[in-house]
């Protein structure tokens, strides 16, 4: 995930679970300098550098985000995420996906490249843009649209009241 | 071989709730320790308190100011506008504050006393005294404490004086107790009946510990220098074993307020060259500080003027910079003499390199304790060798004492939210939102 993309999932942090108000808990994003490079080297450092920093308060938890792609009609695609899938299995690390990608699930439709930033900015600064199903986000398999961001976050922000605003609401 | 403690008062702890935003109990623990009888504060004389903004660290400051206050100036709580301000500033949902302090007294024989206190916000709206005891034992922990008063509602339920000391005491305190410290109002029956009596010695050390608690907001108070030099000429006539160190209290704590009493005027004239010379290590070009002096019956409305060789500048028209300077020439001063000090947001308007060279320096030779609110990081590097020396102040109030955390160091523990209580989830992209949403 890079930056722009961590936008719309922070969307879902801020109006859903409210973060901003949870003291016990504590974010940290490591971005992706590009595809495929969650195994990398200064990757795997850098999770491992913020789980020992906060090991004096609890325990961190890990939790890495991918776009599907297009794993239905590309061999390639579907190899690629059942590796990252198993990487996360293996490390004992969440793993959220996004519907062929991020944009698709937030936006309805994919985005250029060239215009990620700005369709990110846009989403994010403004309520009305944002209409995102809650349901959409709690899928269980994969699907145009889907994801199962809000199915993972839940274990860890779950039992609290979640805020009835914004993206999320229940239509 | 330790060096005894040398100051005569040291702050252990003080526990405080229902002020501000402080709504439940937090503890400030200043030694962390049981006190041996080579009891030895050295390492923990000075404390930096962290947190977020709008946590309650200047709460912690404001409580300590109306606990001195309170104990100090007799009419504080039948004041109209102490009243107002308090209403304002006890916990609305709580409607009740409260403050407890261990510290040690070195007047004599070492003690320690354990001070408390609690205001309530009654039906009416006015602010009353619901407790306020005084306890004291000696310097260990097996020895049992001894109650010196307890005062519940209004009432002395436990009294430790005797015949006529307590028939005076009674007499003094009866109606009085609901707005008036029981502390000051004994001392005041105590003296002048018997000349030194235990009792009287005993309050005097409390009462005068309250003296050398300073707070320091970027303001002058003088009607609590007025009332503190009314107290001390008192308790110096009344105990004269003690008559020596209160002197020595007296000079040390004599402020820098605007308004000087006469027979102080020299130890000010004193302290003002100290000012000067202070200064000019930020300053060179300073030549000198004039003080510029008008009578006004037994006191001398002072005014201090900053002579740069080719002009001269008032100093209410002092830079920003310089008048914080000055400021906290009072506050070290009062503290590298034995004082407690705590000073509020230690940082505005100072730049970081001279703020960390004067804690360094309290820290290798200042005498009393400094207890400071600070957003400045800086000073970390100078504390964080000491113990207890950083604590951060959590939203929830909580306090939570800096402990080492691998190669961390506390400002970057703090500036990664790795502090407990403070994870700084607030993202650069969240502006986003207030600047360039909802158009």
């Amino acid at each position: 995930m890079s930056k722009t993309d961590y936008m719309y999932i922070r969307t879902i942090l801020l109006d859903y679970y409210n973060v901003l108000a949870r003291k016990d808990v504590r974010l940290t994003s490591i971005f992706m300098a590009g595809k495929g490079k969650y195994d990398q080297p200064k990757v795997l450092k850098d999770v491992n550098k913020a789980i020992n920093a906060y090991k004096v308060n609890g325990d961190t938890y890990v939790i890495y985000c991918f776009d599907t792609d297009k794993y239905d009609s590309s061999p390639e695609d579907a190899k690629i995420i059942r590796t990252e899938e198993q990487f996360c299995k293996d490390k004992g690390y969440d793993f959220v996906w996004f519907c062929h990608d991020v944009e698709e699930v937030f936006l309805g439709h994919s985005v250029e490249n060239s215009e990620k930033t700005d369709a990110a900015k846009k989403y994010f600064a403004n309520s009305k843009n944002r209409k995102v199903k809650a349901d959409n986000l709690k899928a269980k398999v994969y699907g145009k649209g889907k994801s199962n961001l809000i199915s993972v976050l839940d274990k860890y922000f779950g039992g609290k009241e979640k805020a009835d605003i914004g993206c999320c609401k229940e239509e | 071989m330790k060096k005894p403690m040398d100051n005569i008062f040291y702050l252990l702890n003080m526990s405080l709730s229902g002020i501000k935003n402080i709504e439940k109990e937090i503890k400030i623990d200043f030694f962390g320790k049981s006190v041996s009888k080579d009891f030895n504060p050295e390492k923990y004389k000075i404390k930096g308190i962290y947190g977020e903004n709008g946590v309650g660290k200047s709460a912690i400051v404001t409580a300590v100011d109306i606990v001195k206050k309170f104990v100090v100036m007799d009419n504080y709580l039948r004041d109209y506008q102490s009243q107002l301000l308090l209403r304002e500033l006890i916990n609305k949902n709580t409607r009740k504050f409260t403050f407890k302090c261990e510290f040690v007294s070195r007047i004599g024989a070492m003690f320690i006393y354990t001070y408390e206190l609690c205001f309530i916000i009654g039906d009416d709206d006015e602010i009353y005294v619901s407790h306020e005891s005084l306890k004291y034992r000696q310097n260990s922990s097996k020895n049992k404490t001894a109650t010196i008063f307890n005062n519940d509602d209004g009432k002395l339920t436990v009294l430790i004086a005797e015949g006529i000391e307590r028939e005076a005491i009674l007499d003094k305190t009866r109606n009085l107790l609901g707005k008036q410290s029981a502390l000051s109002l004994m001392i005041d029956a105590v003296i002048g009946d018997e000349k030194n009596s235990e009792l009287l010695i005993l309050l005097t050390c409390a009462m005068v510990f309250f003296f050398m608690l300073t707070t320091h907001f970027d303001r002058e108070d003088i009607h609590e220098e007025y009332y503190r030099h009314i107290k001390l000429s008192n308790l110096k006539k009344d105990t004269p074993s003690i008559e020596k160190v209160l002197e020595e209290i007296e000079t040390t704590i004599t402020s820098g307020s605007k308004r000087i009493a006469k027979e102080f005027y020299a130890e000010y004239e004193k302290k003002v060259k100290k000012l000067e010379a202070f200064i000019k290590l930020f300053k060179p070009e300073l030549q000198r500080i004039e003080i510029d002096k008008k009578e006004s019956k037994e006191f001398f409305e002072c005014r201090l003027v900053m002579d740069y060789g080719s002009y001269r500048v008032d100093k209410e028209f002092e830079s920003t910079g310089i008048k914080k300077l000055m400021s906290l020439f009072d506050a070290m001063l009062l503290a590298s003499k034995g004082s407690i000090v705590f000073i509020d947001e230690i940082d505005s308007n100072i730049n970081d390199v001279y703020l960390c060279r004067l804690l360094e320096y309290f820290k290798y030779y200042g005498k009393g304790q400094i207890c400071f609110t600070s957003h400045n990081l800086d000073p970390m590097t100078v504390l964080k060798e000491n113990s207890k020396s950083i604590d951060f102040l959590t939203s929830d109030n909580k306090i939570v004492p800096w402990v080492k955390n691998g190669h961390y160091t506390p400002d970057n523990s703090f500036r990664n939210g790795l502090i407990a209580g403070m994870p700084f989830n607030i993202d650069s992209t969240d502006f986003i939102r207030v600047f360039e949403g909802e158009k």
